[in-house]
This record gives C-alpha cells, sequence and structure tokens, in this order.
C-alpha cells in the first residue's frame, strides 16, 4: 500500500487520468464520426492490441519513437526547446536510404552497420546550426531549429525527386530497400528486432548517465540554471551545444531504424514525417526521464498503428492517431491544471484523485443550490 | 547557362505578368502573418502556434464554404464566401483562445504549447477535410477580384493588382493598420508595456494576463485572415490542410530577424514573398522546386545569422562609444584639476 502511494504521485496521477480522458473522448468522437461505430472502435482500439500486425506495428513504431525521444529527453532536460529532432530524422532516413540503395553490391552487415553511421553523422551535422547559434549568439533555438528542418525537408524533396524516385510508382518514392538490408528479427511474431532491444538499452543507460554521473548531473544544472552552472565552472554552451548534437544524433540513428525494417521506401516528398514532433511528445509524456519513455512510446504507437488501421479497415484518415497523440498533451495538462484549482480552491495541499472527482461529480449540484439561492433574493 | 544569364533570367520571371501575380499570392499571406507574429511579440509573447492558427483558419474557412455551397445552392457565391471567412475567422480565434488560454492562465510552456497545437489542427485539418470530401465535391471558393481604378494597367507593377482580391488590399494595409494598433491605441501601449516592463505595467494596475491573452487574440485575427488567404485565395495550396508548410515559422522568424521592428518585418516579408514566388514562376525553366525552396529557408538562416552579427556590432559599437564618452570626460575633468594643482602651487610659493 506504501510502495503505491510512493507511485502515485501527482504527476503520474494527471498522466493517468490524461490518458483515460484521450481513450473516452477519441472513442466518443471516433464513433460520431466514422458513421460505423463498432468497426470504426474495434480497428482503432482493439486490432492493435489484438493481431500480430498491430503488435508488430506498434514495437516497430515504438522502438523509432524510443530512439529519437532519448535525444530530445537530454535536450529538453538542458532546457533547450529545439525541433531538430524532425530535420535530423529526415536527413538520417534520406541518407540511410540514398546509402542502401547506392551499395547493393556490398554486404547486407556492411550496409546496415555503414548506413547507420552515416545517418548518425547526418542527423548530428544537421543540429549543428542551430546548436552552435543558441549556445554562442543566444538565438531563439525553437525558430532557428525550425527553419533548419524545413531547409532539410525540401534538400530531402529534391534528393528523393533527383536520385531515389522509382518512376514505377504513381507517387514519389524511392526505390523499395532490398529486404536484405534490414535489421535482423530476433521474435518475427511480434516484430521484435535487435533495434528494438538497442532501443530499451539505451534507454536504461540514458537514464543511468543522466540521474547517476557527472555529465547528467552537470546537464540538467545547465538546464536548471545557465548562471549557477556558470558560477560552479561548467561550460554552459559545450553542454548546450553537446545536448542538441546528441539529440540530432539519436533523431538521425531512429531514421536510420526507421529505413531498416519499418518503411519500405522513403516516400516524405516534401512534407514532415512527424515523427521527430511525436518523439518530442513522447519524451514530455515521460517528463524527460529515459526511464518512462519506453512506457510512453509504447502508449504513442498504439494511437498510431490504431490510425494506420483504421484507415486500412475503413478508409478513415490514419491522421486520427496524430490527434489523439497531440490530445493527450493537452489532456494532461489540462487534468494537471484542474488538479491544482481544486486544491488552491479547497486551500487544502495534498487532496487527492478522490476529492477531485467528487468536486467534479458535486459541481452540477452546487450550481443549481447556488442558482437557487441566488434566484431566490433575486440577484443572480 | 552563364551565371549573367541566370540572373537576368531570374530578373525578368519576377517581374514577368505571371511572377508578380505569384508574388501578391504570396505577399498577402506574409504580410498577414507578419502582422499577427509583431502584435504577439509586441505582448511578450512567443505565438509558435502562429502556424496552427494558419491551418485551423484555412480548414474552417474551406469547410463553411464548401458547406454552404452544398446546401444553399449559392449561385451568386456570396453566401459560401461570406460564411468561408466567418468560419475562418471563427476557426482561427478559437485555435489562438485555446493556446492563449493555456500559455497565460494555465502557464504552460509557450513553445511546447505551439508545438502541440500546430500538430494537432494539422492532423485534425486532415481528418476533417477527408471527412468533408466524403459527403461534399470538392472545391474552393475564391475571394472576389477587386480592381481598384486603373491600377492593372500600369506599366511593370500593374499585373500585381490585376488579379488583387479583397484580402491582398486588406493585406496592403495591414502593416499601417497593426502600427496604428500597436502605437496609437490604449491596448496597444498596454501591449508595449507588457512586452518592455511588465512589472510597470501590473504596477499600473492593469492585468497582464488580460493584455498578453488581448495581444494573441489581435495575433489570431491577423493569423485568421492570413489563413483565409491561403483556402480561398487563388494560391496552389496542398489539399489535406489547405495551407503551404512553414508561413506561420517564417513569419516569426522575419520579426525576430527585424528585431521586432515592423517596418522591417514588412520590407522582409516582401523579399521572401518575391523568393517565395520563384519555385512557381520559374516552373517553365528545368529548375527543380524544392531546390528553390530550399533557397527560400537558407535565405532566411543567413537573415538571421545576418541579424546576429548586426546586433553584436551595434553592441561592440555601443561599448566603444561609452568608453569613449567615459575617457573624455575623464580628461575634461583632469584638465581644471591640473589648472587648479598648477594655481595652488603658485599661491604657495608666493606665501613662501
Amino acid at each position: 500500500m506504501k510502495q503505491l502511494k510512493e507511485f502515485w504521485t501527482p504527476k503520474r496521477e494527471s498522466r493517468i487520468v490524461g490518458t483515460v480522458v484521450v481513450l473516452a473522448a477519441g472513442a466518443l468522437f471516433l464513433a460520431i464520426l466514422s458513421g460505423q461505430p463498432a468497426k470504426a472502435l474495434e480497428s482503432f482500439f482493439i486490432q492493435p492490441l489484438t493481431t500480430a500486425l498491430g503488435w508488430q506495428r506498434m514495437i516497430n513504431h515504438a522502438t523509432v519513437y524510443i530512439l529519437v525521444a532519448l535525444g530530445v529527453c537530454a535536450m529538453y532536460q538542458c532546457r533547450q526547446y529545439s525541433l531538430i529532432s524532425e530535420g535530423s530524422f529526415m536527413g538520417g532516413a534520406c541518407a540511410a536510404t540514398f546509402f542502401m540503395l547506392n551499395s547493393n553490391t556490398r554486404t547486407s552487415g556492411y550496409v546496415i552497420v555503414v548506413g547507420i553511421l552515416f545517418a548518425v553523422l547526418v542527423g548530428g551535422l544537421i543540429a549543428v546550426p542551430s546548436a552552435v547559434l543558441s549556445a554562442r549568439h543566444q538565438v531563439n533555438v525553437t525558430l532557428s531549429s525550425a527553419i533548419v528542418d524545413f531547409f532539410v525537408l525540401e534538400m530531402a524533396s529534391f534528393i528523393l525527386e533527383q536520385f531515389l524516385s522509382d518512376p514505377s510508382v504513381s507517387t514519389v518514392q524511392s526505390f523499395a530497400i532490398p529486404s536484405r538490408m534490414q535489421l535482423p528479427y530476433l521474435y518475427q511474431p511480434l516484430g521484435i528486432r535487435v533495434s528494438t532491444v538497442l532501443a530499451l538499452l539505451f534507454a536504461f543507460v540514458a537514464w543511468l548517465v543522466l540521474y547517476r554521473t557527472r555529465t547528467g548531473y552537470t546537464l540538467r544544472m545547465v538546464g536548471a540554471s545557465q548562471q549557477t552552472a556558470g558560477y560552479l565552472g561548467l561550460s554552459s554552451g559545450r553542454v548546450i551545444i553537446f545536448s542538441q548534437l546528441f539529440a540530432g544524433v539519436m533523431a538521425g540513428l531512429g531514421g536510420a531504424v526507421q529505413m531498416m525494417g519499418v518503411s519500405s521506401r522513403y516516400a516524405w516528398a516534401g512534407e514532415f514525417s512527424n515523427v521527430g514532433l511525436i518523439a518530442i511528445m513522447v519524451a514530455l509524456f515521460a517528463d524527460c526521464n529515459p526511464a518512462w519513455v519506453p512506457v510512453s512510446a509504447v502508449l504513442f504507437s498504439y494511437f498510431t498503428a490504431g490510425g494506420t488501421s483504421l484507415s486500412e479497415q475503413l478508409g478513415f484518415a490514419a491522421e486520427w492517431g496524430g490527434v489523439c497523440q497531440a490530445g493527450l498533451v493537452l489532456a494532461v495538462l489540462l487534468v494537471s491544471y484542474l488538479r491544482k484549482k481544486q486544491r488552491h480552491l479547497a486551500g487544502k495541499k495534498g487532496q487527492g484523485l478522490k476529492a477531485f472527482w467528487q468536486n467534479i461529480i458535486q459541481a452540477p449540484g452546487a450550481l443549481a443550490a447556488k442558482w437557487k439561492e441566488g434566484g431566490e433574493d433575486g440577484t443572480v | 547557362m552563364g551565371l549573367f544569364e541566370f540572373v537576368k533570367t531570374l530578373v525578368a520571371t519576377l517581374v514577368s505578368a505571371s511572377g508578380l501575380t505569384e508574388f501578391s499570392l504570396y505577399a498577402t499571406i506574409l504580410l498577414l502573418a507578419v502582422g499577427a507574429a509583431y502584435l504577439s511579440r509586441r505582448g511578450g509573447m512567443f505565438f509558435l502556434g502562429l502556424d496552427g492558427v494558419l491551418v485551423s483558419a484555412a480548414c474552417g474557412a474551406y469547410l463553411a464554404s464548401l458547406y454552404t455551397t452544398a446546401h444553399t445552392g449559392d449561385a451568386s457565391g456570396f453566401d459560401s464566401m461570406a460564411a468561408g471567412v466567418l468560419g475562418g475567422l471563427v476557426a482561427g480565434l478559437i485555435c489562438t483562445a485555446v493556446q492563449a488560454w493555456f500559455v497565460v492562465k494555465v502557464g504552460s510552456n509557450d513553445v511546447l504549447m505551439g508545438l502541440t497545437i500546430n500538430l494537432l489542427v494539422r492532423q485534425l485539418g486532415v481528418v476533417a477535410i477527408r471527412l468533408a470530401h466524403q459527403h461534399y465535391q470538392a472545391g474552393r471558393t475564391l475571394l472576389p477580384v477587386l480592381h481598384l481604378g486603373n491600377l492593372a494597367q500600369l506599366p511593370v507593377i500593374g499585373p500585381m493588382f490585376g488579379d488583387a482580391n479583397l484580402m491582398t488590399w486588406l493585406s496592403l494595409a495591414s502593416p499601417f493598420v497593426v502600427y496604428f494598433l500597436a502605437n496609437r491605441t490604449r491596448v496597444g501601449l498596454c501591449m508595449r508595456a507588457a512586452q518592455e516592463n511588465p512589472l510597470a505595467l501590473e504596477g499600473a494596475g492593469v492585468h497582464l494576463s488580460v493584455i498578453r491573452t488581448q495581444a494573441m487574440l489581435w495575433a489570431g485575427v491577423f493569423a485568421s485572415l492570413a489563413g483565409i488567404a491561403c483556402a480561398m485565395g487563388a494560391m496552389p495550396v496542398r489539399v489535406q490542410t489547405m495551407v503551404p508548410q512553414g508561413f506561420g515559422y517564417l513569419a516569426l522568424l522575419l520579426v525576430f530577424a527585424a528585431g521586432g521592428r515592423l517596418g522591417k518585418s514588412c520590407i522582409f516579408a516582401l523579399l521572401f514573398s518575391a523568393l517565395g514566388a520563384l519555385p512557381q514562376a520559374m516552373s517553365h525553366m528545368p529548375l527543380a522546386a524544392s531546390l528553390l525552396r530550399c533557397a527560400v529557408y537558407l535565405a532566411a538562416f543567413l537573415l538571421l545569422i545576418l541579424h546576429i552579427y548586426r546586433h553584436h556590432h551595434r553592441v561592440h559599437k555601443r561599448v566603444k562609444a561609452q568608453k569613449r564618452t567615459r575617457a573624455q570626460r575623464k580628461q575634461e575633468e583632469a584638465v581644471p584639476r591640473k589648472k587648479a594643482g598648477a594655481s595652488r602651487r603658485k599661491k604657495t610659493n608666493d606665501d613662501m
């Protein structure tokens, strides 16, 4: 019981309640909008959990989200609100595709290893300009990284159209990546590849580094207060650049993993993949703690897999998954705010979920009583 | 093709009729978006969700006009146009109000909130438009073209006004409206204080949160107009969200690079409209459109770097000037002291 109380912190509580709210609201709106409520709800909520394909999709997406979100965690713990993960992800994916399609004569092992290294390098390089500008010249990192993202998007589209495009496909897509260049499976029925295990390992290492080593403490210290970090003799500029480079590298790695098993072709011509942006939300939902990133990634990938399934079964827009993902972050914020407000109104700190729900349930009755009182006095 | 030939063709394309028309379409959206970014900055807010407001307004305008056309028949096209403008404004303002509430009232991080709203609105827009297309036939209602006098017959720049619609004229007036709002009204001056000295504003008995919300809502009005111009203008857009990607971010960057000055921001907006019009205007040339669009973002990044170096240069110059003034003052103070010392010495000598 004590352990449960320790686990049930306000932050976790708001996340759990937010998830429940989004699941309920998502189900309600989907039932209304789809026209076929039962089938829509089944394909969005049930199929990702009950079919092998659903699990494969979920695990594949979660692997990529974990890798990209780990970089975001380090960057956001350092209070660098950069959007570079999207650009680095797309750059890494494009670089890996380019390399794989141009190395058909090489052995699989060579292509996979060098392809990953190439993607990581490209992802890191993409993060350099905005990192340097923010660290050395205090430029708004969000804006500069967003512009770099758009530049990368157009450059990747140019490379796709000019060098990778498959003329036999109706839309602009790259040639299919040979299956021998995909990462090997560890357990095929669930789609668990080497990358999944590596992602979990990375999450553990990232948690260890961030919370149990001097490097991690430095990173969090700079995030808490750059000035104090400076007084302690820490080079905040170097730490800021490192955190953003790390995010770029991890996003590049995520891009390579995406092209080595999740997607069979590079197909983002002139539009963002949104993987980098969703990974930011994964990190935010996990409170930028690498230990919780895998759980958060599975939840977000559940929505992605649900959206894909919905699109295949009913022709409903797969973007419904994205709506739920963004709604999840908003719901958590809303629940935290309501909880805080409720505590403020009650004047008692530490009131739990029970009081919160009690107040919500009693609210209409209280309002009606107030209305009645006011009505009698004629003051409403 | 040599470099000189290329530049010549580039200029010729830009001042051609199609080039100028494209330019006016881009300038319409960018000028309005820059107005929105400027107003939010004035209120001390970082309006990252500007892109989301553009998308929501565009989707709202498109869906409202589509619905009206389908249900009323609307032979004249006026009803669907009015419904589109109204729908766009309502959708854009709702999106802005949600953001403002979360940032100002709830106290959420403005960057993260903007990012979340942008993603939510883009995805929701795709879902809504696809659902609408299942029931109604796709089709855009365009804003009416307004011919003011003989402006279209003017040499060189005439074609720019040939297809100018209601929103184009409104965007031309927008810098003046924004200037008036920010500098000549009570709300504008409060917004300025909210950016420059929030404590003083609170001390004067004005609610900072109210002023910031007002700033966001005013910005939302301009952003919504930009979104409506996207959906109901003649610009080719992606059917999924009715808005080309990146206008919101670009507008924010232009205001940032202009150091928060309205005039400079508008000049940058016009320059970037010319750059943005290039891919469409040069579609007949053997150049990839994506490469030309790359140039727009590269130019934006270079502008950012230029702004930083100008800022540093200005700071450096100010420090130098301060040092010089201090040295001069020291010199001026030293001369009378020397004179006083000399006279005192003379006096003691005389006494002795």
